[in-house]
């Protein structure tokens, strides 16, 4: 199992290149099965839960072409399976998302539950709910959902999440975009991803309306056509590098990045101190040498901070000048990185949601664990800072979210190295 | 698009050229396997000429690798394009070519 061995005290300085997101590139894959013709996706990640998408849809039937320019061609047109197997969905949360198109466009589908998750429960209730109320009747078997569509074609119906689901929304989203009639999806999701996922699907011919407020609109449509999308830049690996900047005193230039997609993020970087310069497609953190000074935040549901940038933010608190509190609202269970960062010298308790970090001047180095995504960039970003040599174990989950993250480091100017044991 | 072809140069080699994308490369898997059957003990295939490529290239090669192996022939690709090499490296196929490249 590889580590990854760091060791800290090195200023960052350099300019790194943002990858695609994840969380907008596997629905927007999954959304491929609605195309009648083919789609050509670009600026994928080269992540292992990409991977699985590709062989997710190569094991229905798909043709899955990667070109020359890592951009992947998807061809549906002679799908031989509607089912998505537990061996991969295992492997993949994200597998649910083939659910939707699969029944809009295939009237059938067959999908494996999805395991157990360290960072809470994510249930798949909301994705089955709102299949039914397009008329879908659906079955859980064996661990399998079973779903089919009696006439064919799902009918377009009102849709209200009583919790705010991103792959809930997209999952909707897709099978309303080829259902008969129109579709109102009320307390939606309004994440970037979600924008995104809908701005390929009206690249293919959807009429979508609200994407990026808490009602959406979707009048079906009887056909969706091939197109060519490229993903939107991944704004929690842009937040992860200009906290690694804040952190080290340095200085980090994130390019084919969107400013516009984390201002919650960049607002709290510059209450921290750190001087922030944006372009178009770029944002430039400097720290300028100083220590960053505590800020508090609360994780909830876009535009409002995410839970995804929670974990830095615990370390960036850990070596700042004061004491702040961070409140995670949206997952429970999700302060496990404290108890390691703890073992790194951190000042912080934890009380139900909330972590209350008070700042050190330093940390020290020590073999640590991750738990999750981003718990283990947060262990990450604590090894570059900390005084000795860190060893970041179990960097399979890192491996999930950040594309060569050690080469991007490097070019930051990090001491960091994967050991392979 | 460049149509692709496949020309046998002798019985033992045959040289590739054009576009080897999804659209194109499921003909070219089929005269390959003719000209793999009738060659002997090895099969040359010279990249030079190959355009545009794809992870279907990719899978063209394996067909031909699968089936070489059947048939007790050893495959040798020469001239294999750049660009190919980092869809060969996402596809973590690595191990598999490059012993069949050669300079």
């Amino acid at each position: 199992m590889d580590k990854l061995s760091i060791r800290g005290g090195r200023r960052l300085d350099g300019d790194i290149r943002i990858s695609g997101a994840k969380n907008s590139a596997l629905p927007i894959l999954a959304s491929t099965l609605l195309a009648d013709g083919v789609m050509h996706v670009g600026n994928l990640p080269h992540l292992h839960d990409i991977t699985t998408m590709l062989e997710l849809l190569g094991c229905m039937g798909v043709q899955v072409a990667v070109n020359e320019d890592m951009s992947v061609e998807t061809d549906c047109g002679q799908m031989t399976s509607y089912v998505a197997p537990y061996d991969l969905v295992r492997t993949m949360r994200a597998s649910i998302l083939v659910l939707g198109p699969l029944l809009a466009r295939h009237g059938k589908a067959e999908v494996s539950l999805p395991g157990g998750c360290a960072i809470g429960s994510r249930p798949v209730d909301l994705h089955i709910r709102g299949m039914e109320a397009m008329g879908a009747e659906v079955d859980v078997v064996d661990g399998y959902i079973q779903a089919h569509v009696p006439g064919g074609r799902l009918k377009g119906a009102n849709i209200f999440f009583d919790t705010v689901t991103v792959t809930g929304t997209e999952n909707v989203m897709m099978a309303a975009a080829l259902a008969d009639g129109k579709t109102v999806i009320e307390n939606a999701a309004r994440e970037p991803e979600v924008v995104d996922l809908a701005n390929c699907l009206i690249a293919m011919g959807a009429r979508i309306e609200g994407a990026g407020t808490d009602t959406m609109i979707i009048h079906g449509v009887e056909t969706l056509h091939g197109c060519h999308f490229d993903v939107l830049p991944d704004r929690i690996e842009t937040g992860t590098y200009l906290v690694a900047a804040a952190v080290t005193g340095g200085r980090v230039k994130c390019k084919d990045t969107d400013p516009l997609l984390l201002e919650a993020v960049l607002h709290k970087l510059e209450e921290a101190g750190a001087k922030v310069t944006t372009g178009s497609d770029w944002i430039e953190l400097d720290m300028e040498g100083r220590r960053p000074q505590a800020v508090s935040v609360r994780t909830a549901p876009h535009p409002a901070f995410p839970t995804d940038m929670q974990a830095q933010f615990v370390v960036l608190n850990a070596v700042a000048e004061g004491t702040a509190t961070v409140i995670e609202t949206v997952f429970e269970n999700r302060f496990m990185h404290a108890q390691e960062l703890v073992r790194m010298g951190a000042d912080i308790h934890v009380e139900g949601n909330t972590a209350i970090v008070t700042g050190k001047p330093g940390l020290k180095g020590a073999p640590v664990m991750a738990t999750d995504l981003r718990a283990s960039a947060s262990l990450v970003l604590a090894a570059l800072v900390a005084e000795g040599e860190t060893d970041v174990n179990r960097i399979y989950h890192i491996d999930r979210g950040y594309e060569c993250i050690e080469e991007k480091f490097q070019q930051l100017g990090a001491d960091i190295r994967r050991v392979s044991s | 698009m460049v149509a692709p072809t496949l020309n046998a140069d002798g019985s033992n080699k045959a040289q590739l050229t054009g576009d080897l994308t999804l659209a194109t490369v499921t003909p070219l898997a089929r005269r390959g396997r003719c000209l793999i059957s009738a060659a002997e003990d090895v099969w040359q295939v010279d990249m030079a000429g190959v355009d545009q490529v794809s992870s279907a290239a990719v899978a063209l090669l394996l067909d031909w690798y699968r089936y070489c192996e059947q048939r007790e022939v050893r495959l040798e690709i020469a001239n294999v394009p750049d660009r190919l090499q980092p869809i060969i490296a996402i596809s973590d196929l690595q191990p598999v070519f490059t012993k069949l490249f050669i300079v």
